[in-house]
């Protein structure tokens, strides 16, 4: 296909180009927008991105049609960054287990804003199993009121330790309110970060992200026990209507290199602490870490350099997802 | 509690690298200070409560 690079749109980390303000999660795909793309920083190559009838990078949905589906949610992985759409792992998982797969990933989706997308959309696509895609770093995401432009809704925990859900305010539909709130919702989570010693903004280094820090743990033990809060609500929504559910957890980037030269940085920590909460929950979890970082080389590697998977990448990924549904005979026939 | 809100504000502005940093930090702080103020009053008022209703935002599915 050819490209016409004068229209092609660069897209840069936090660029929203493809987004658009919603009410109930704070932003989501913009129908039928269709653009060629060049992701910046993460491959040269120009991709063809395409937003259905329902703003997500999949084919048209038609409700009633796709009843039974696998409904695959997560980030900007499961969105595709950097590859084809034919190229990603629900294509590709669709071929192999030779059942629809819906695609509903969208670029800095949180764990939460995905919770709010299964209680609230689930009617809609009436799905036989939902995938939750996650990197283990992203879910600091739970404790982001503003990203790229849009307030998000947010879940905490009150003084007893139940889960509460702040919803948007309706002024939010306003980008100038949104702006002022934003700018509100930033220095508040900044100042918090500065009372805990950690500084996200002037000094960030990925490889020794706080998430990774033992003696910066206390500060996330609040943002891991929200966590095992909204994927018990998952869990118990999933079960309630006899749909199963499946996580699969990608290596995030640093841990394809070297480990940490101190041992108080600990890599394997989200991934550690976000299984843990998942073992004890009891969700059926497909941990792609072995299968991705041994066919992770230099020369054919599994990601991008910015960690993002790669078409093998997404390959090893649908194809791990499809041996545990075999395994697990989901849809034997 | 406004003291000691005041307080974290100037550290962090002074805890930035640049003068410019610094003073919007400052700024930013002093505008939200109020707003601050507030959601920390909120939370205080909400553990003497006998309720385990909040008085901002929804329970959320199942009702735990």
């Amino acid at each position: 296909m050819s490209v016409d690079k004068s229209k092609t749109l660069t897209l840069r980390t936090g660029d929203a180009a493809f987004y658009q303000y919603d009410p109930l999660l704070g932003f989501w795909g913009i129908p039928h927008m269709e653009r060629d793309v060049c992701f910046s920083g993460v491959t040269d190559v120009v991709t063809h991105v395409r937003h259905n009838n329902e703003g997500n990078r999949d084919k048209d949905f038609t409700k009633g049609k796709q009843d039974g589906a696998i409904l695959c949610l997560g980030g900007s992985h499961t969105w595709g960054v950097g590859v084809d759409q034919e190229n990603r792992y629900t294509e590709h998982l669709e071929k192999m287990i030779q059942q629809p797969v819906l695609n509903l990933g969208h670029c800095s989706l949180g764990l939460d804003q995905v919770c709010l997308v299964i209680l609230n959309k689930a009617e809609i696509y009436r799905p036989s199993v939902i995938i939750i895609e996650q990197y283990p770093w992203a879910i600091h995401r739970v404790l982001n009121t503003f990203v790229n432009g849009f307030t998000r809704p947010y879940f905490y925990l009150n003084e007893n330790g139940d889960l509460k859900l702040q919803k948007m305010s309706k002024l939010t539909v306003f980008p100038v309110c949104r702006k002022m709130m934003g700018a509100f919702y930033t220095y508040r989570k900044e100042l918090k970060e500065f009372k805990a010693g950690i500084d996200l903004k002037d000094s960030y280094d990925p490889w020794t992200d706080p998430i990774f820090l033992y003696w910066k743990a206390n500060y996330y033990d609040y943002m891991y026990e929200i966590v095992d809060k909204i994927v018990a609500v998952i869990q118990d929504f999933c079960r309630q209507k006899g749909i199963k559910l499946l996580f699969g957890l990608e290596p995030i980037m640093q841990q394809y290199g070297e480990r940490s030269r101190s041992s108080l940085v600990d890599y394997n920590l989200p991934q550690t602490r976000l299984k843990a909460i998942l073992e004890k929950n009891r969700i059926a979890t497909v941990d792609m870490m072995e299968p991705m970082v041994a066919e992770h080389t230099t020369e054919t590697p599994v990601i991008f350099n910015d960690g993002h998977m790669n078409e093998k990448g997404h390959g090893i990924f649908a194809q791990e997802l499809s041996k545990y549904m075999d395994a697990m005979k989901w849809f034997a026939k | 509690m406004k003291n000691a809100i005041l307080r974290d504000i100037i550290s962090f502005s002074l805890a930035r690298q640049k003068t410019f940093d610094k003073m919007t930090y400052l700024f930013k702080g002093l505008l939200f200070a109020p707003f601050l103020i507030m959601s920390s009053n909120k939370k205080s008022e909400s553990k003497d409560m006998a309720s385990s209703i909040s008085q901002a935002g929804d329970d959320i599915y199942p009702l735990f």
